[in-house]
């Protein structure tokens, strides 16, 4: 199978999976799902190298969001709620 | 635009108004994030190439070469099989394909090396054929990938710029190195393979030489199932 094919595949089980385990477990943070969507983008990327048209640019805006809610949680947690 | 890149297009609007209405109407925070990665998995889908031009492009222009060689050794008929080394002054791998040894073939390869190009090479030493290999200019093709250790090289090459093996492992010991992979790329080409080693063979033979600056001897090749299994010796 080629590297692109595994490498959308793995996504595909994946982002379903991490919504499955989150709901069932209550979580109700949309942070957190964007957050682990992110984490496996990047393990997925890491993982097959996919070839692309163009830049990632999918991945410069999953790191922008995920920044800005890291950001938000430290804030939150330096000047309380 | 490929088919997979359609349907990624059509997965990315689809999750997006999904998105929305879901965000207006029925705002629970799973399905939204549901909704989220099938825009994600749309993107992702729209923006890979699955079947790149360019890459069959240099598979077909490796292929033109490799039938070059094979029209020279069908001319020769060479018995040995090859020793790739790394020309330092043309900053090429050279393969040779010895005809007839008279000495020894370490010194064939050293009398070669001292010598300037030449497709059919005569000395004392005995007679040999320099060709070019497909990936020659590997110093070039290598560019920036990290040339310290051969593995990592060799993985790169085949199966990231020119997608022709996959799987693809190389271990060492003493002066022998072993490489096993799954072939992308199969070329029909009896006197190649069997002097020079298949083509993803030929490559891997050509980064070692230049990586390790060493010769290169090509000792053979076994196919089991799906996999290649190649054995080289260096000195």
């Amino acid at each position: 199978m080629k590297r692109n094919v595994r490498y959308v595949a793995f996504l595909a089980v994946a982002m379903p999976l991490t919504v499955a385990v989150l709901s069932a477990l209550g979580e109700q943070r949309i942070d957190v799902y964007l957050s682990l969507f992110t984490l496996e983008y990047f393990v997925a990327n890491a993982l097959f190298s996919p070839r692309r048209r163009t830049r990632d640019y999918l991945g410069i805006i999953l790191l922008v969001i995920f920044t800005y809610f890291v950001a938000m949680r430290v804030m939150e947690v330096l000047y309380g709620g | 635009m490929e088919r997979e890149n359609v349907i990624g297009f059509f997965l990315f609007v689809f999750g997006l108004v999904l998105t929305i209405l879901l965000v207006i109407l029925l705002p629970e925070t799973p399905l939204v994030a549901l909704s989220v990665s099938i825009v994600l998995l749309g993107l992702v889908l729209s923006t890979l190439v699955f079947t790149p031009v360019p890459q069959r492009a240099v598979v077909v222009l490796m292929k033109s070469l490799a039938l070059q060689i094979e029209a020279m050794l069908e001319e020769f008929k060479p018995e040995k099989t090859a020793v790739y080394v790394y020309r330092d002054d043309d900053e090429v791998v050279v393969a040779a394909v010895p005809i007839r040894v008279t000495v020894d073939l370490p010194a064939l390869i050293d009398a070669i090396l001292e010598s300037p190009f030449r497709t059919v090479f005569v000395s004392a030493s005995g007679s040999c054929l320099e060709l070019l290999p497909p990936a020659t200019k590997i110093k070039e093709l290598l560019g920036e990938v990290e040339t310290e250790d051969v593995e990592p090289a060799v993985v790169s090459v085949l199966s990231t710029m020119l997608e022709i093996a996959e799987d693809v492992k190389v271990t060492s010991e003493a002066n022998r190195i072993y490489l096993a992979y799954t072939p992308i790329v199969d070329l029909e080409l009896p006197r190649f393979n069997e002097c020079m080693g298949s083509l993803p063979t030929s490559v891997a033979a050509c980064i070692i030489a230049y990586v390790t600056k060493k010769k290169v001897k090509f000792v053979r090749e076994d196919n089991v199932k799906s996999k290649v299994y190649a054995v080289f010796e260096t000195w």
